[in-house]
């Protein structure tokens, strides 16, 4: 069989019903586009995690009000309401923590917190972090321009802020930012620095250069900041966190009970991050796949359909001297040209979906992911296709000619 | 005496309606030779068209010989039989059965798609050069579709002759065309057997069988009439 004969009849099988064609391809277009979107999407949040959490700086411990991570691995539920309502965690467990000395650097408190932040009638949500003068080092944060607030700032309680560019740049455009007044909840700040660029995006709302840094005494004053989300601390060299780790769990212990905080390393903290996600972002592929054997199981019936239809093309072309491998073939490619069709298109759409989705939310191709996706395509039609392909190649010439 | 591409000896075919035995050829002995031009005519029902299509390899026959160029082919599978058709049978059928919205000369490629032959362009010569002769020389590009019944048939008799085939088979070639179109295909098929071709017609209009210089009458499953420019011939002419 040449190829210029497989190449025309699976062109012309698309062409003939173009209609039909696409409603038929249709199915694994769905198919395919939510695998890649789903696919992208997980990819992005793990990036976005990793980014976030690499962000932070390096050599950190998290101090957590209650268990952040089950012993099972994953996420404890104490985690997330803990968080969100009491922490037990204090100004002094920050105090006892530096007490320790070497290789603990310097710990910090930290309390986030979403705002809206308001400069005349430009409004932006974003993220305060609330801390003390050592966070800039802490987080190895760098300025663009003016200064970090300082302890003085702190203890004074000074409504002054710190900006991320991105947010400076929106909030006051290309004037400079420094010694200009934002509202926050109401309350004016002056904003005397700006951060250099951290990059990465948000989850749908502030990234890393958005966010708002203000000294925590003022936070807890002007703000009503209550409580202490968690301690971040540095410890001196990376081959120094375990032993780190293991002092500052014994300090934290003679101020409150096992359950109500915990020590985690940044390593440990991603890993579970991205194990968790990629669980997900995997679970939610493997439905999106679903719909793509239903694209396949439309395939087979519409060229169960055109199998019938043709039954006297069959015959005639066996007439003219088509084995019954080249009919198998022909019908093959039909239903293979049918989801590639199907499966180009879903990466197409799922291309272009994603990269408008990365506006607002981290959405990131995945070469793999394609790949699989137009394989995985490709091959449904195959298998979808070999049935009906099958059973035109048994069609005998003459009972095929004289259907009518 | 030419030498005989089919030799058909004891021929029968029987079909099966679920119990019912249907004898749709009861012993059918023929030999067809090269240059023939072969009429086989009977009413419907009397075993023409299975005669045609176990003589045309595309059936096969219950019990009897077969030979084809010399070789018996009662055992041969559906690869070889393909390769005979393709290589050496053309066909003409009653409803022209062009692949539809394909141009002309794809439709008479067709044959050499499903050949061993690898010259395209060649091909595509010897298509075009066959369309010109069945007078659709200004039709190449033309689909199908967009044909009139008597233009379908031409292509469908360039299509049978692309390979150049040892016989043609025709299956009431004009029985779906009007007088004038069937005047057309009519003298093609007088053109062809001029040539040199062997051409069996399968049909039951008079008229047209009128044009083969050999009569044969099937009634009931069987041959009951056999004769070449009147004159009769003999019954089982195995050499």
């Amino acid at each position: 069989m040449k190829f210029r004969l497989i190449w025309l009849s699976a062109f012309t099988s698309l062409n003939r019903n173009k209609v039909r064609s696409f409603l038929t391809t249709l199915g694994v277009i769905i198919g395919v586009l939510s695998v890649i979107l789903l696919t992208s999407l997980g990819s992005g949040l793990k990036n976005l995690v990793t980014e976030q959490f690499e962000g932070l700086g390096s050599n950190l411990l998290f101090v957590t009000p209650g268990e952040f991570i089950s012993e099972e691995g994953g996420f404890s539920q104490d985690a997330f309401t803990q968080g969100l309502t009491v922490s037990k965690l204090t100004l002094d467990h920050v105090r006892a923590i530096k007490r320790i000395g070497d290789p603990i650097t310097t710990a910090i408190p930290i309390s986030e917190l979403p705002i809206e932040a308001r400069v005349g009638t430009i409004k932006k949500n974003t993220m305060i972090a609330a801390s003390t003068a050592e966070y800039a080092s802490v987080r190895s944060l760098g300025m663009t321009s003016g200064r970090f607030f300082n302890s003085a700032d702190n203890e004074t309680k000074r409504r002054v802020a710190v900006i991320g560019p991105t947010l400076a740049e929106d909030l006051f455009g290309l004037s400079s930012a420094i010694g200009q007044q934002l509202s926050l909840n109401g309350i004016y700040f002056t904003v005397i620095g700006v951060v250099e660029s951290k990059g990465g995006g948000g989850f749908g709302g502030p990234d890393l250069d958005s966010i708002i840094y203000i000294p925590l005494e003022t936070g807890r004053t002007a703000l009503e900041i209550t409580g202490i989300q968690y301690l971040l601390v540095k410890i001196d060299g990376e081959d120094e966190l375990a032993r780190g780790e293991a002092l500052v769990s014994r300090v934290m212990g003679k101020y409150l009970d096992e359950d109500d905080f915990s020590v985690t390393d940044q390593a440990e903290l991603v890993e579970s991050i991205q194990t968790i996600l990629g669980a997900i972002t995997g679970a939610l592929a493997g439905i999106a796949a679903i719909s793509l054997i239903v694209g396949g199981i439309g395939i087979m019936n519409i060229m169960l359909v055109s199998v019938s239809e043709r039954t006297k093309e069959i015959g005639l072309r066996k007439a003219l001297g088509a084995k019954p491998n080249d009919i198998l073939v022909q019908f093959l490619i039909e239903a293979a040209a049918l989801s590639s069709f199907g499966g180009l298109t879903g990466i197409v759409l799922g291309m272009l979906i994603s990269l408008i989705l990365d506006q607002f939310i981290p959405s990131h191709i995945t070469l793999s992911s394609v790949a699989l996706a137009f394989s995985v395509s490709w091959f449904t039609g195959i298998i979808f296709g070999v049935f009906p392909a099958r059973k035109a190649s048994k069609l005998s010439p003459i009972e095929a000619l004289r259907y009518e | 005496m030419k030498k005989p591409i089919l030799e058909l000896s004891g021929v029968t075919k029987t079909y099966y309606l679920g119990e019912v035995k249907i004898p749709a050829l009861a012993g059918v002995d023929l030999t067809i030779r090269e240059g023939e031009m072969i009429a086989i005519t009977g009413s419907s029902g009397s075993g023409k068209s299975t005669l045609l299509h176990v003589m045309g390899l595309l059936d096969k026959h219950t019990d009897g010989q077969l030979e084809f160029l010399g070789k018996e082919t009662s055992d041969y599978d559906e690869i070889e039989l393909s390769y005979l058709r393709n290589r050496y049978l053309g066909f003409i059928f009653q409803q022209f059965n062009l692949l539809p919205k394909t141009t002309s000369i794809e439709n008479v490629l067709l044959p050499f798609y499903y050949s061993d032959q690898k010259d395209i362009t060649l091909a595509r010569e010897t298509a075009t050069k066959l369309l010109e002769r069945v007078g659709l020389g200004d039709r190449l590009l033309n689909y199908s579709n967009q044909l009139s019944g008597g233009q379908q048939q031409r292509v469908a008799i360039a299509r049978a002759l692309m390979n150049d085939p040892k016989i043609v088979f025709a299956d009431e070639p004009t029985g779906n065309l009007d007088s004038k179109s069937g005047g057309e295909v009519t003298d093609l098929l007088i053109d062809l057997h001029r040539e040199g071709k062997t051409v069996v017609i399968v049909t039951h209009d008079l008229e047209l069988a009128r044009i083969a210089n050999r009569q044969i009458k099937m009634l009931d499953g069987k041959v009951i009439s056999d004769t070449t420019n009147g004159k009769k011939n003999k019954r089982n002419s195995k050499k």
